[in-house]
């Protein structure tokens, strides 16, 4: 086996710049993706539920397109086709004195898109795993269907649906490496490129992995803290070892006992 | 507006007119009536416990008061003010949050609780004077903790539903309820999902409550309790109030073939 050792540690320790920077901009995608992601995962979620059908019957066209169809497909229509086409090009600009490249809006666009339908089902299954009775009880103190649910309805279904929507966001992470086709230079298209004039392509390949292990361990520690926050805020203590959720065996987590 | 609607209910009070009217209220829910023309008129202090066989359309006759449930037709005043999406006097739509306002005056107490699991009992009680009244949070919670010691439950403020026995958990009920320092009272069953051992201690509370003159709609099975304190027991039955009757009268001298055969089949 031809391992290069030198080459391996150095990558690992002391990356190169651009792989920082890959690094970087993974991890700035993953993050303005998400939290648009669960913005338009609300309304979508919420529109299922109105009153309205025009607004159940295209929340549930968006949600079927979307979640029927590539990431991929999604991600080249978005920025190649739409070009294409003549309808939209995607150019540079400047934010906040930071520069964004025409394809990382293409990605977090297209990242977001995708995101939200999955997202709109989590939400829409948090809100649906509250009990009628709960409504019912802050609609007879007089509550307005706002403060229902802000104070009643969505504290109780955040429980339900923080555990999915940590998992989405794992998983984000990870299919951020897709973006490399539209030439985001994220980790992964780094990752590419320093293999492919190094011909390194074991150990350069075995640091990116590495890397993308620390993030979502990292980020399974900080959904643990946030799920155990909210089981505390119910008066549930059921501490999951952080073992059990990296190395998988986990059990479900139990329902509420007892609801009010 | 607030002064408007609270001048309009102060003279209906003075003029004895009743807290709850339901005027004609009819229902019909998969081809069955539910609810079939009922009229009812509750004065105030008054405790009236609704019985009757199970669908006879006691609860749903309740909830409607809540507008927890709709009517098809006929009206629901509660202190002089309607119940519900349609005005039917002016024909005016209300809306959810016009709606929301009336029903602060209206307390429910649920058979199964409905607390709120992610607060303590405290918070369960201050909750809605804060969110719904505005009242500065250090005044509601003197206020809940005041209504836990009247439910006896001062001990357990800081306690979560969950550890909390089922009658504990609907003294809280009821204090939540009675924070909003409503006109009148509802209990939908409010024992019926409780060990035997706890039934008294829930039923000791709606005693005293009714001491006090608070206005009172209980459905249940409790006939002792029914007997003690209730001023009027309202027989139903397929929808309809079959009988009407101070305790005394009814047990004594049941009008009704169905009120007999109720009463003879529950002793």
């Amino acid at each position: 086996m031809r391992f290069d050792w030198g080459f391996f540690w150095k990558s690992l320790f002391t990356p190169s710049e651009p792989f920082l920077n890959g690094l970087v901009l993974t991890i700035v995608i993953s993050v303005v993706a998400m939290v648009l992601a669960i913005v338009v995962g609300l309304i979508v979620a919420l529109m299922r539920r109105s009153h309205l059908a025009v607004l159940r019957w295209c929340a549930g066209v968006y949600i079927w397109v979307i979640r029927g169809t590539p990431l991929l497909v999604q991600l080249v229509l978005i920025y190649t086709g739409l070009a294409a086409v003549g309808l939209y090009q995607f150019s540079d600009v400047s934010l906040l004195g930071l520069s964004l490249k025409a394809a990382v809006q293409a990605a977090i666009i297209g990242l977001m898109v995708n995101e939200s339908a999955y997202i709109a089902e989590i939400i829409r299954a948090g809100l649906d795993s509250v009990p009628k009775g709960q409504f019912e009880a802050a609609a007879s103190l007089g509550m307005k269907p706002g403060k229902v649910m802000r104070w009643i309805i969505v504290p109780q279904a955040l429980r339900v649906m923080v555990p999915p929507l940590g998992n989405s966001f794992n998983g984000m992470m990870k299919t951020t490496s897709v973006l490399s086709v539209i030439g985001v230079s994220e980790m992964f298209l780094v990752t590419q490129s320093i293999s492919s004039y190094t011909f390194h392509t074991f150990e350069i390949f075995i640091v990116a992995a590495i890397y993308y292990l620390a993030l979502t361990t990292i980020w399974t520690f900080i959904q643990a803290n946030i799920e155990s926050r909210l089981a505390h805020q119910l008066g549930i203590e059921q501490p999951i070892r952080i073992t059990q959720r990296l190395l998988g065996a986990r059990r479900g987590a139990p329902a509420v006992a007892a609801r009010g | 507006m607030n002064s408007k609607e609270s001048t309009t209910t102060a003279t209906a009070e003075q003029a004895g007119a009743p807290v709850v009217s339901v005027r004609g209220a009819s229902r019909t829910l998969g081809g069955r009536k539910v609810l079939d023309d009922v009229w009812l008129d509750v004065m105030r202090g008054q405790v009236v416990v609704l019985v009757g066989p199970s669908g006879a359309g006691k609860t749903t006759l309740l909830r409607s008061l809540n507008h927890l449930e709709t009517v098809d037709s006929g009206e629901i005043l509660i202190a002089g003010v309607p119940i519900g999406h349609q005005d039917l006097t002016s024909g005016k739509k209300v809306s959810t949050s016009e709606l929301a306002l009336r029903r602060r005056e209206i307390g429910f107490v649920f058979q199964h609780f409905n607390l709120f699991p992610h607060m303590t009992a405290a918070e369960n009680v201050w909750n809605a004077p804060v969110r719904v009244l505005g009242t500065p949070k250090k005044d509601a919670r003197r206020d809940a903790i005041a209504l836990l010691d009247r439910v006896g439950l001062a001990d357990k403020a800081e306690a979560r539903p969950s550890q909390l026995s089922g009658g504990q958990q609907q003294r809280v009920a009821i204090a939540r309820a009675l924070a909003m320092r409503p006109k009148v009272m509802l209990f939908d069953e409010p024992t019926s999902a409780l060990d035997v051992e706890m039934v008294g201690e829930v039923l000791a509370v709606m005693r005293e409550l009714a001491l006090e003159d608070m206005t009172m709609l209980v459905v249940t099975h409790e006939m002792r309790f029914a007997r003690e304190v209730a001023d009027r027991i309202i027989v139903m039955d397929a929808g309809r109030i079959i009988e009407d009757a101070p305790p005394d009268q009814l047990f004594s001298n049941p009008q009704h073939e169905r009120t007999k055969a109720f009463l003879s089949a529950i002793d």
